[in-house]
Formats: C-alpha cells, sequence, structure tokens
C-alpha cells in the first residue's frame, strides 16, 4: 500500500529532511520512502517511484510530504512516529534552554545574576552595562567602541557599589575558575591574576597551567584602565580584591606601562599587599617596579615562571632560556639560517593576538631598529594601508586590529585573513621568517592550526619554487585541557614545517638567533 | 537596503538562519558560523535564534539601522554592519588559467569527497545513481545545449524542466542550478562576453526555474541569475578564473561543500558542469 502525509507550508531544514528521508529506508516493512518539498519535479520523482497518490495533486512547492510504500497500516504508523521523533528531537535542542533576549528577561528568569557579559555594538553597550550595575551585576563588557566619559562613569558607579566592570574591551576573565570569553581552561589554584591585556593574560595563565600551577581569579580591566583619564580604576579594585581575598597567595599584574602617576599608585598599592607580586608592565621600566619591592618579569612567559616558582616556595629567577636547551636552539636556527637565500632578510610577524604582537615587537626592537605595523611601537613605523597594502622590511600586523577587523569576526574567531598574508608574504623574496601566534580556548576558532598550517605548507612550497627556505616559527596559547589542545594544535603546525616554541617569548629570541645567522 | 523601513514576515526560524519574507524577496539573517549570502546579514552572538523567541509570522521591520523583530523585543543594530558586493560584476581581472583542468579536478576532488547517496555529484561522478540525477541527466544535457547555441526560448524550458528536485527546504536541482548560472557568468566574463547578453541569459533562465519550487529555493535562483552569489561562492569562482594557488581553490570549495545536508555539493556540481561544458565548447574533463 502506499501512503502520503502532506503538512502544508511546514519548513524543515535540510539537514533533518535528509536524516529522515534515510532513517525510513531503514524501517522494516518499509519497501520504498520519498521525504521532500512537493514541487513538480519531486511529485514527478513519486510518479516514476511508484509512489503517487492521488491525493498527490493537491501537494504544493511549499508542503512538506511523506510518501510511503509499506506493507501495512501500523507500518506507516511506525514511520510517522520516526519522522515525529526526529522532528522533535531537533525542536526539543532547540527549546532546552531559554535565552532571554533582554536583561529584564535574564533578571526576571534568575534572581542572583551577579554576572553579564555584554557584547553588543559600542554605542549601546554603556548603557545595557549601566543597566546591569543598577541590577547589582557585576560586568564583563566584551564590546569595544564605548567612549572613554563613559567608561569613566561606569567603572565609578561600579566603584562605589562594589561591583566589577571588566572592559570595556575585555576579552578574557576566570572567576571563580569559569572561563569568560575568550579563556583557556586553566587548573584551580592560588594565583590570582589583574590585567589590562587580553592575549597577554591568556599567555601567562596558559604558561602558569603548563607548569603545573593555577589561578584562583582572573580579572579584566580593559586596555584603557590604566590611561590617565581613567586612573586604574578596576586595576585597583581588582588588585585590592586579589589581596584579600584568601585562597589568592600571588598577584600578577599585567599590563602595558601606564601613566607614570597611575603607575606609581598602582605599585603603591601591591607594595602594600603583605603578598608577593610579579608586576609585567611589557616593555615598561624594570628598575621602576623593583624600585617599590615587587617582582618585575621581563616577558609575559618570564612573569609566569615567577610566579609559579613564588607559588610553589622557590626564588623567582629570570626566564630567558630556551625550553630545549641553548645549544640545541643556536643548532637549530643555524640550520634554519643556513637554508636561506642571501635575498632573505626580513622578519613578517603576523599575529591574531594584540598583546602578544606588542610584546614580539617590544623584545626585538632593539635589534631590529625599525619594526613597520600597524601598532607601531614608534609613529615613524606606521604601516598604511596594512590590511591590503604590502609588508615594508620587518613587518608585524595585528590581525586584531580594527583595519582587519571592520566587518569581520575576530581574527582569534576567523583567522582566514592571516593565513591568506602567510601565503601573500612568502612571495617576497625579502622575506626570511615568519612569525605567527595561535590562540587556541574557549571563544576561538575551533581550529585554528588547520587553516594556519595549510597556509604555512604553501608559503614553504613558493619560497622553494623559487630557490628560497621560507622559515615559520609558531607559538602556541592555550593549554592541554582546551578544546583544541595544545600538543594537538602544537604538532599541526609543526607537521606543516613550522619550528614550534613553547611560547612568544622564546619564537621571539629564536627568530633574533635565525636573523644574526642569517647575517 | 539602505531604503526606507520597509515590513516583513518571519518564513522561517533555523538554529543559525532566520528567513524573512519581504516585497523585495527573502532577506536572511544568519549566523556567524555561516557564510554571506546575498541580502543577507551575519550577526555575532545570539543565535540559536529558536531560543530568541522569534516566530514565524512574526512582523520584521527592517531600516538603515537596526532589524527589529517587535514581537520578541529584539533589534539587531546594523547601522555599522559593513557591505560587501557579492555579485559577479564587481570581479575584476578574471580569466582562463592555463590549468584550468587542473583546477577542475581539484574541484572534482571535492565534490567527490563530500558526495551524499541523494545529491546531484551523481551527474559527474561515475560509478553513481540515484532517482533524482536520473530525471535530471537528460535535462541538464537539454540545458547545456540551449545555453551552448545561446537559444533563449530553449534555455527557460530546460531550467523549468529542472528545477524543485531532490529533498530539502531548497532541492538538490535548483542548488545545481545556482552553480551553473553563477559560474557560467564568470566564465562568460573570463572570456570577455557582453555581460548584458549574459546576464539576460541567466536572468531568464533563473526566472523559468524559480516558477517550480519553493519560495526560498526561488530566492535563491533569482539572485543566482542576477548573478549574485555567496561569499564563499564568490571567492571561489575567483580562484577558478584567476592564478590563485590551488589551496585555497580547494579551501574555498571544501567551504562551499559543508553547505546544508547536499546544498554545497549540488552547487559545487552545478560551477563543475557550467565550466566543463561551457568552456569552449568542449568537455576539458
Amino acid at each position: 500500500m502506499i501512503k502520503l502525509e502532506v503538512r502544508k507550508n511546514a519548513y524543515y531544514d535540510s539537514v533533518t529532511l535528509m536524516l529522515i528521508s534515510k532513517d525510513l529506508k531503514k524501517l522494516d516493512g518499509v519497501e520504498e520512502a520519498l521525504v521532500g518539498m512537493g514541487t513538480e519535479l519531486n511529485r514527478e520523482i513519486a510518479h516514476n517511484i511508484g509512489l503517487a497518490t492521488p491525493e498527490f495533486e493537491e501537494v504544493g512547492a511549499n508542503d512538506f510530504f511523506v510518501a510511503v510504500r509499506c506493507e501495512a497500516d501500523n507500518t506507516f504508523d511506525a514511520v510517522m512516529a520516526k519522522v515525529e521523533e526526529l522532528l522533535n528531537k531537533k525542536a526539543e535542542s532547540k527549546e532546552a534552554e531559554y535565552f532571554p533576549p533582554t536583561l529584564e528577561g535574564a533578571v526576571k528568569a534568575d534572581k542572583d545574576l551577579n554576572m553579564a557579559v555584554i557584547s553588543v555594538p559600542g554605542k549601546f553597550a554603556a548603557d545595557v552595562a549601566q543597566s546591569c550595575l543598577d541590577n547589582d551585576i557585576n560586568v564583563m563588557l566584551f564590546s569595544d567602541n564605548v567612549t572613554i566619559e563613559e567608561e569613566r562613569a561606569l567603572k565609578e558607579c561600579a566603584f562605589e557599589r562594589g561591583l566589577l566592570v571588566m572592559g570595556p574591551d575585555c576579552g578574557t576573565a576566570i572567576i571563580n575558575n569559569v572561563p569568560l570569553a575568550f579563556a583557556n581552561v586553566v587548573k584551580k589554584g592560588n594565583i590570582g591574576v589583574v590585567a589590562a591585556s587580553g592575549t597577554g593574560t591568556q599567555e601567562v595563565t596558559s604558561i602558569i597551567d603548563q607548569l603545573g600551577g593555577g589561578v584562583s581569579q582572573v580579572i579584566g580591566t580593559g586596555g584603557r584602565d590604566l590611561k590617565k583619564e581613567i586612573g586604574g580604576i578596576m586595576m585597583k579594585y581588582g588588585l585590592d580584591a586579589l589581596i584579600n581575598d584568601p585562597k589568592t597567595e600571588v598577584i600578577v599584574l599585567i599590563s602595558k606601562p601606564p601613566a607614570k602617576e597611575i603607575a606609581t599608585e598602582i605599585l603603591n598599592i601591591a607594595a602594600g599587599a603583605n603578598k608577593p607580586v610579579v608586576v609585567s608592565f611589557i616593555g615598561g621600566s624594570r628598575e621602576e617596579v623593583e624600585s617599590f619591592g615587587l617582582i618585575a618579569a621581563v616577558s609575559l612567559e618570564d612573569a609566569a615562571h615567577k610566579a609559579v616558582a613564588i607559588a610553589n616556595g622557590k626564588e623567582p629567577q629570570d626566564f630567558v632560556k630556551f625550553e630545549m636547551g641553548e645549544d640545541k636552539a643556536n643548532e637549530l636556527a643555524k640550520s634554519e639560517a643556513g637554508k636561506m637565500a642571501p635575498t632573505q632578510k626580513y622578519v613578517r610577524g603576523f599575529y591574531t593576538g594584540g598583546t602578544l604582537c606588542d610584546e614580539a615587537m617590544k623584545l626585538m626592537i632593539a635589534k631590529l631598529e625599525h619594526i613597520y605595523s600597524n601598532i607601531p611601537l614608534n609613529a615613524c613605523d606606521k604601516l598604511e594601508n596594512a590590511r591590503n597594502g604590502a609588508s615594508k622590511q620587518h613587518t608585524f600586523l595585528d590581525f586584531g586590529d580594527d583595519e582587519f577587523t571592520v566587518g569581520r569576526p575576530h581574527p582569534m574567531i576567523d583567522p582566514s585573513l592571516r593565513a591568506e598574508r602567510v601565503v601573500t608574504d612568502s612571495l617576497d623574496p625579502t622575506c626570511a621568517i615568519i612569525m605567527v601566534d595561535c590562540v587556541i580556548g574557549y571563544g576561538s576558532h575551533e581550529d585554528p592550526a588547520a587553516d594556519l598550517a595549510d597556509a604555512i605548507v604553501e608559503a614553504k612550497a613558493n619560497a622553494e619554487r623559487e630557490g628560497r627556505y621560507l622559515c615559520v616559527v609558531a607559538s602556541v596559547c592555550g593549554t592541554e585541557g582546551d578544546p583544541q589542545c595544545l600538543s594537538t594544535t602544537q604538532k599541526k603546525l609543526r607537521d606543516a614545517g613550522a619550528v614550534v616554541m613553547p611560547s612568544n617569548a622564546q619564537a621571539t629570541r629564536f627568530v633574533e638567533r635565525v636573523l644574526a645567522y642569517a647575517k | 537596503m539602505r531604503l526606507q523601513p520597509y515590513r516583513g514576515k518571519v518564513l522561517s526560524v533555523f538554529e543559525s538562519a532566520v528567513n524573512i519574507q519581504t516585497e523585495f524577496g527573502i532577506v536572511s539573517i544568519l549566523s556567524n558560523i555561516d557564510c554571506l549570502h546575498p541580502f543577507s546579514c551575519i550577526v555575532g552572538a545570539i543565535q540559536p535564534f529558536p531560543r530568541l523567541n522569534i516566530h514565524v509570522g512574526d512582523e520584521v521591520i527592517l531600516a538603515d539601522e537596526a532589524i527589529q523583530f517587535p514581537a520578541s523585543d529584539l533589534a539587531i543594530d546594523v547601522s555599522t554592519a559593513l557591505d560587501l558586493e557579492l555579485s559577479v560584476d564587481v570581479m575584476v581581472n578574471l580569466f582562463i588559467p592555463i590549468d584550468l583542468a587542473i583546477r577542475m579536478r581539484h574541484l572534482k576532488r571535492v565534490i567527490e569527497s563530500s558526495a551524499e547517496p541523494e545529491d546531484m555529484s551523481a551527474l559527474i561522478l561515475d560509478d553513481r545513481s540515484n532517482p533524482y540525477c536520473e530525471l535530471i541527466r537528460p535535462r541538464m544535457a537539454a540545458l547545456s545545449l540551449a545555453v551552448k547555441e545561446q537559444n533563449l526560448e530553449a534555455c527557460r524550458e530546460a531550467a523549468a524542466s529542472i528545477s524543485g528536485c531532490g529533498i530539502g527546504l531548497t532541492p538538490s536541482s535548483d542548488d545545481l542550478l545556482c552553480g551553473y548560472l553563477s559560474a557560467y557568468a564568470a566564465l562568460s566574463l573570463s572570456l570577455g562576453r557582453r555581460r548584458e547578453r549574459i546576464l539576460e541569459l541567466t536572468r531568464e533562465m533563473a526566472f523559468a526555474a524559480a516558477q517550480h519550487t519553493t519560495e526560498l529555493s526561488a530566492a535563491f535562483l533569482l539572485q543566482s541569475g542576477e548573478g549574485l552569489v555567496s561569499e564563499d561562492v564568490f571567492q571561489l569562482l575567483r580562484c577558478i578564473f584567476s592564478d590563485i594557488a590551488y589551496p585555497m581553490l580547494t579551501g574555498y570549495a571544501t567551504k562551499v561543500a559543508s553547505y546544508g545536508s547536499t546544498s554545497g555539493t549540488d552547487t559545487l556540481t552545478g560551477i563543475y558542469l557550467a565550466i566543463t561544458q561551457q568552456y569552449g565548447g568542449t568537455d576539458i574533463d
């Protein structure tokens, strides 16, 4: 017998319909089955395979139908039960949770809410954040394009009410072991971090985890917090929170060098903490930090090493070594440099993490003198039209900067532009080394190494075709617990031919060695 | 958009897409895991859409500044969104690369690796068959001949006889036609043919085909007829008709192949057929 079920103007997505089609044919007693939309051709196919019934003439192009040739009525009942099951499975997964579209709805749904992550266009963000503060909700403000006046007002309000405003443009935090936005799976521990830097924080917390340490709280402040106009309100508040947190035994401060008076205020508070405080003012003055009796870090990696050493009761030492050992690093650098053509002189750093890009430039600027960039260390080294123009000598690009993200997701979510640039610059005969980061963890692309590895293979092949050797140096920021997994990601890049270093700082030191040997 | 505010109604709501029926055709709101399509807008973290209480039939107000869903108290700010022109017309410096045949082999490999039993790939892959393809195969041959002869009436008839075949809201043969029309337009531009003439042909074929399928599929067909394509198809066509390296071509083809259950593979099959059947009148494969 032939049975037909029609649902007028019913829309189901193609994946569901394909699943239904496959599953129905497997049911006992079903000789032939056809599901689909009732277009003329689908009706014609039903005729061709003997599934048409007179009722079929009434079926329209926007109607969903199930036509079955089966042995008995109860077989068709089983067919329709299966169809319902598959459709409902989809519906259940859609309706399992309620996502309130407004703050008011969320507060009604759960009166105990005390943390909001806000990611709305900048011009609306301050209003939404203020509404959260008015409801006694701490704020992580992922949005950027909030004015500095709005930021100041929000932070003053939050400070008065004893609430946090992390941001604007705050990309990472871990509060009570819950990672927020771009964050890594880091073990629980006794190191507290307060930071005005996204990927800088991820680099430090990931290395802490790799060294066997763990974090108590990671509080983001947003990159502008230590500017004069804001006065470091959240850095001071976060620092105070960590000082008073019994689970935090070591504190790490991370930021670009703040305005002088702000730095003094913050270092003064840290000096009175009665807990060891490691300060990483990336590229800032070591002497200034040490003059307050605090521990200065020479890189993000060094900050992590020092914090873990102190947490383990050891004396902190500067970490400026290679994990693979000096001899092996020198040997490898020499070997890479030895394969290069005489035209190859310059390094290109293509970063998805802004702080990592900034750190690499700061660590290398003394030796390279000029590094052209869209986020230059010196105004005269500004690379105009960085997105579409060519690289110039030593060039470092932050693909997360506004120029690259207008109308696109952040490169940690969609790293394709960076991958394209790796290939493009491999065609430049003066390009000797391409340096890349690969940031994994929550929020990042599900497999950022895949595109990058393809690009590295292609870039190396391009250079080889023209009688050159392209050295690619990569570092992965993340942990073994991250969904993408640190070692798996490292292996993908290594298999593609990259030299994979354990940290951005080591990658930078390695590149310096290669350049020195290449001279 | 860039027009006065106008109103539409929600036509369908999926995990990662909301389709809105407007007087100008279908406008889609897509999640950021999707690729940009013509008349669509990609949004960040607000999906899955069914959890936002958006329902079929809800009123939608579309304006330059925002897309509003009054019934669910939701607005999507589009005032700073980047406009992208996804038309083959804006592709410049297209040419027929000397290794076009190799490029087509790369494309075929992607189709092979993503093929499903019930999709249109059986039209180009040996040892595969299904009832949909058996119905379409002779009609596709007629379409190819009509296009080669630039016979407008025969083109219309052939396109109309192909559309609406296959499982899904966008039946497979429609995706096949969409791929065919867009690749034919890009190929013709690469050969320096007059755009007006190409457009006349593709527009007429699309219109004829659109009369015999679902509303959503008809909208996509009409867009293809105008030379409008998704961002990934746009990039793929650029890769085929330029000297961009094969891995990029394979990368974009793989992205297209991932659309829907068979939509992507069907689109790629259409692209493959258009190029292999229409380039110089010979089958380059």
